[in-house]
């Protein structure tokens, strides 16, 4: 089989070259970079695609649903009627909009800010996809603001512009610029990380080379290419590397700190943007044992020992099967069958141009595949995931976008003390959840995980549902104008449908439920209109509604 | 700036219980409580397991180290650098005279302080294992290991789970609660976390319940004694008891239930309380979330609980980095933390029925990367309470030279205890028979000594 190994090198030169007399202040140039180009390839190159016929509104509601920060009815009328394929390929071609030019422009210089203009974009960004999948990316290629790097708000925006340009480019191209990403050497320490000194028993340090190969590539435990994992005799997954391999890796990523670093030991002088630099000195030039017994032999330059080893990792077959599965589970089901992981790990191996690890291409095999399309039919009480819980309120912004935009003082940064979760807010490298984590009860005893479920417990739930009610029935436009403390949702149109509960009903069903909404919910919401029954109790009516239906069991999923 | 927007918010949130100064008076949930709970009366026998989890892999070699003069230049010069110097060490001495030579962490202080009153053990190089492990097992590997040995989540999951050499399927905690629940009225009060969920506490039917450091909060909008929001109340809470065919709406449901339920429920116990007096330590988390544990305990009459193990943790062992400057910190914080709950627990007279204990994911590597320290494996961990045989160091110290006896991968201690073995004594602690334990602990019985005696 064909693989294109990318070298970093030429890279390495266009970050320099865009980023040359770039000092680390906010103003980056890099994220004017135009992102890598999605491919035009046909999403037939995944087996089992689904045909590309025309949608229905539901449909097009559960595909909006999967690939944007929330479904808008526009969009619904928009892309119904076309083959899910078209909405797919507009998506991949807009331009990126990037976290470092949102908070550039903004008008606040606030702790956090970095967070007010991911929600910006996450509820008005028109690359929805992008930035969907991009969300996903920051949750595989953890870095956080939670320790440390909070006070650098240039480089985590950098940091995050870096997954919106590789969202449809090349896995191995990601992980080189993650690799010298300032951001990331902070935050797993590899800057700094330097030869061994074997009269002071230092080691090099070893966190880098660890969270690359367990969370960022080939995980744990050697996968079958459909996820499963290949166990020993005792049932136990066999690892796929042992501690003298992650040592191997930690002697690869010695020799590197801040591209402006005058010492290499604690720098006063650091660089958040530009990517990290060789200090040859500093790098172990010894024979380097990695993945499947490959060698690096003694002698090599820090950069070539480094392009070598990710080589090493990124043709590893665990790769496939270790990305596209997390990805599925961030975007379409939380329990995907093994063929539909199986059918994207091709894609993902090999793609119709026989290029490895194309990200555009697996995610439209991911979209396009028949269990994406219509998983819900097959296996209606389990397929799809969990709703974020930044998601369940983009959903709601997004459903009634407020016509004159989000005010810029809005402040909602905090957000991670309520709902446990926020844009580059992990409290470690595991992400927020484990992509294994699995509710106990019904769940458990079936043998199905739930990770999104590892960060609602009563105190969290109480939190998100009260923000929810927040959110509709204290901020509509009839109440309130949105301000810095508040977005006041748009009912205008549902205000013009209120005098017809039925149409009114349907179009809420659509909206926010893709039409899937029980008779049951449907008559408690009527019957909780007809309570506010006063006069000009229209928009406490629309408000009552809203509330009841979002915070609802059925709209906690996507299914 | 945000704390106050925060706060406005949370008016719906918090109620902060500590010093809060809540009226007590008639309260018709309490009189149903305790008239339901007469079997409970005070004196009732009470027992509650406290894990403070030190997330990211404590160094225990900064808090308890060797100073015989051998052996602490062996320690010295594995550590280089990051050695605790001689002038950061309080003399310990030991109960049982097992030990004539060994520091303890000045910059925990306060907790050298229990020890010597002791109210406070010490357990020297406690680790996953699955059968007693020498450093010529581990190379030859003749003996079945943990996996993913040196692995922070795979460690931490086993710790927890401590069901042999991979992931099981629950928590030993939330195993023992199995046994433990038919104690008492509260079922869902049996496990309680003050850090959301944990493989600790999950599993064989088991979810803990998740309180927040700051308390107990408040559904916005929804309370069904307010005559505006009644429709709305009511109506939320019977969408909830809707019959749910997805799974995920269906769990989904289940922990809104709870949260509604125990808002209701517990928050009318918790306010009926006076404050507890004790001063909680500013700006420290761990402190917070142990003040809270220290409210429930004390309405555990109220609430008719006879056992129940909580969950806290504390942030930031992980200390790749800056150890020397991060390291006094996390300890002082620590300390501090542990030793304002040891006098909560003084104050509201449940300190024998209460023991503490720490646990992480391994220890760390005796060899530094110039700046700090990598994954290790063995630990040295603490037991504090009125109930815990103190003032003693319990286990074998390790040797700490990076080619020593006990030390393999350039540094990484070899446990002499099973942390399975220190659960064992734990849980025999709150009671649980013989035949329970070994079913909850799978792996005891390759261990010849199921009892390290740190309890009476």
């Amino acid at each position: 089989m064909i693989r294109k190994t990318i070298i970093l090198l030429p890279i390495l030169t266009l970050l320099l070259a865009a980023c040359s007399g770039g000092n680390g202040s906010s103003d980056s140039p890099a994220a004017t970079q135009a992102p890598a180009i999605a491919p035009a390839l046909p999403a037939s190159e995944v087996n089992n695609a689904a045909p590309d016929s025309p949608m229905s509104e539901k449909e097009a509601f559960r595909l909006l649903e999967q690939t944007s920060f929330g479904v808008r009815l526009n969009d619904i009328k928009a892309i119904s009627g076309n083959g899910p394929e078209l909405w797919l390929s507009e998506q991949m071609a807009l331009p990126a909009t990037f976290l470092t030019d949102g908070l550039n422009k903004a008008k606040n210089d606030r702790w956090n800010e970095y967070i007010n203009v991911w929600w910006r974009h996450a509820v008005n960004a028109d690359d929805q996809l992008r930035q969907r999948v991009a969300f996903a990316l920051s949750q595989i290629f953890v870095i956080s603001s939670a320790n440390g790097l909070g006070e650098e708000q240039a480089g985590l925006a950098h940091y995050y512009d870096t997954l919106l340009r590789h969202s449809f480019g090349n896995y191995r191209e990601l992980i080189g610029e993650i690799t010298l990403s300032p951001v990331m050497g902070e935050y797993l320490s590899m800057k700094g990380n330097h030869k061994p000194d074997a009269e002071l028993n230092l080691r090099p340090d070893e966190n880098y080379a660890r969270e690359l190969l367990q969370l960022f590539s080939i995980g744990l435990s050697m996968l079958n290419d459909d996820g499963t994992t290949i166990n020993d005799p005792d049932g136990v997954p066999l690892p796929t590397y042992d501690q003298d391999i992650v040592e191997g890796f930690a002697h690869v990523f010695t020799g590197w700190h801040f591209a402006n670093a005058e010492h290499f030991r604690w720098p006063k002088n650091k660089d958040f943007i530009d990517p990290m630099v060789a200090w040859p000195d500093m790098h172990d030039t010894g024979e380097k044992t990695l993945l499947n017994g490959f060698t690096i032999p003694a002698g090599q330059s820090a950069e070539k020992d480094l392009n070598d080893a990710l080589d090493n990792i990124a043709n590893h077959p665990n790769v496939g099967p270790f990305i596209v599965k997390q990805l599925i589970t961030k975007l379409v089901t939380s329990n995907p069958s093994a063929e539909y992981v199986s059918d994207v790990v091709q894609v993902f191996n090999s793609n119709a141009d026989g290029e490895r690890g194309n990200l555009g291409s697996t995610i439209k095999a991911i979209f396009m595949h028949t269990e994406a399309r219509d998983g819900h039919l097959k296996n209606p009480d389990t397929f799809g995931k969990t709703k974020e819980p930044l998601l369940r309120i983009t959903q709601l912004w997004r459903a009634f976008e407020p016509t004159d935009g989000i005010h810029p003082d809005f402040n909602y940064a905090w957000v991670s003390d309520e709902l446990q979760q926020a844009p580059l807010g992990s409290p470690s490298v595991f992400n927020f959840f484990t992509p294994d984590f699995s509710q106990p009860g019904r769940i458990r005893d079936n043998g199905f995980v739930s990770p999104e479920f590892e960060i609602l417990d009563e105190s969290s739930m109480i939190s998100l549902t009260s923000r929810l009610l927040a959110n509709s029935l204290w901020s509509h436009n009839y109440k309130v104008v949105g301000d810095g403390n508040r977005i006041a949702i748009n009912i205008d149109r549902e205000m013009k449908l209120e005098d017809n509960r039925d149409a009114l009903l349907d179009h809420l069903d659509l909206l926010l439920l893709g039409g899937r909404m029980s008779s049951d919910l449907r008559q408690e919401v009527s019957s909780l209109m007809d309570s506010r029954d006063y006069n000009n109790a229209a928009s406490q009516r629309i408000a009552e509604a809203i509330f009841l239906i979002m915070s609802s069991p059925e709209a906690a999923i996507q299914l | 700036m945000n704390n106050n927007q925060r706060r406005r918010f949370l008016k719906l949130g918090a109620k902060t219980m500590t010093g809060a100064g809540l009226a007590l008076g008639a309260n018709p949930m309490l009189t149903l409580a305790q008239a339901a709970d007469t079997n409970f009366a005070d004196g009732a026998d009470y027992r509650a397991l406290v894990c403070v989890y030190l997330e990211g892999g404590s160094d225990g070699f900064s808090l308890l180290v060797p100073t015989g003069n051998a052996e602490y230049n062996e320690y010295a010069h594995s550590r280089q650098e990051l050695a605790v110097g001689r002038d950061q060490l309080l003399n310990l001495d030991t109960v049982s005279g097992n030990f004539d030579s060994l520091g303890f962490s000045k910059h925990a202080e306060p907790l050298y302080n229990l020890y010597q009153d002791q109210r406070l053990a010490l357990i020297a190089n406690v680790g996953n294992l699955i059968v007693p492990t020498t450093r010529g097992q581990y190379e030859d590997k003749s003996v079945p290991l943990p996996a993913q040995l040196f692995s922070h989540a795979d460690q931490e999951i086993q710790w927890q789970q401590l069901q042999g050499r991979g992931r099981g399927e629950h928590g030993w905690g939330a195993a023992a609660a199995e046994h433990l629940s038919s104690y008492q009225e509260r079922d869902y009060l049996t496990s309680v976390t003050l850090d959301g969920s944990n493989y600790w506490q999950s599993g064989a039917g088991q979810r803990p319940f998740a309180l927040k450091e700051t308390g107990l909060l408040e559904f916005a909008g929804l309370d069904k004694s307010n005559e505006w929001e009644q429709p709305r109340a009511e109506a939320f809470r019977r969408v909830m008891e809707m019959q749910q065919s997805h799974m995920f709406s269906s769990a989904y449901a289940d922990v809104q239930n709870r949260a509604l339920r125990i808002t209701e429920e517990l928050g009318a116990v918790l306010e009926s309380n006076g404050p507890i007096i004790t001063e909680q330590p500013a700006e420290n988390s761990l402190a917070a979330q142990l003040g809270m544990v220290a409210q429930l305990i004390a309405a555990r009459g109220q609430l008719g609980m006879r056992r129940q193990i909580f969950y806290v943790r504390m942030k930031g062992f992980d200390v790749h980095d800056h150890q020397n400057k991060k390291q006094p910190w996390l300890y002082k914080e620590l300390a501090n933390a542990l030793t304002y709950f040891q006098s909560t627990l003084d104050e509201i007279g449940e300190s024998d029925n209460v023991t503490t204990f720490t646990a992480s994911d391994f220890g760390r590597s005796l060899t530094g990367n110039g700046d700090g320290t990598d994954h290790g494996w063995g630990n040295h961990l603490m037991v504090m309470g009125g109930a815990v045989k103190g003032g003693d160091v319990y286990g074998t110290m390790p040797r700490m030279g990076v080619d020593g006896p006990d030390a393999i991968q350039n540094g990484r201690v070899v446990p002499t205890l099973a942390s399975t073995q220190y659960a064992a004594t734990l849980l025999k602690w709150m009671g649980l028979p013989d035949d329970q334990l070994h079913q909850v602990l799978p792996t005891l019985s390759n261990f010849q000594q199921p009892n390290l005696g740190f309890l009476a």
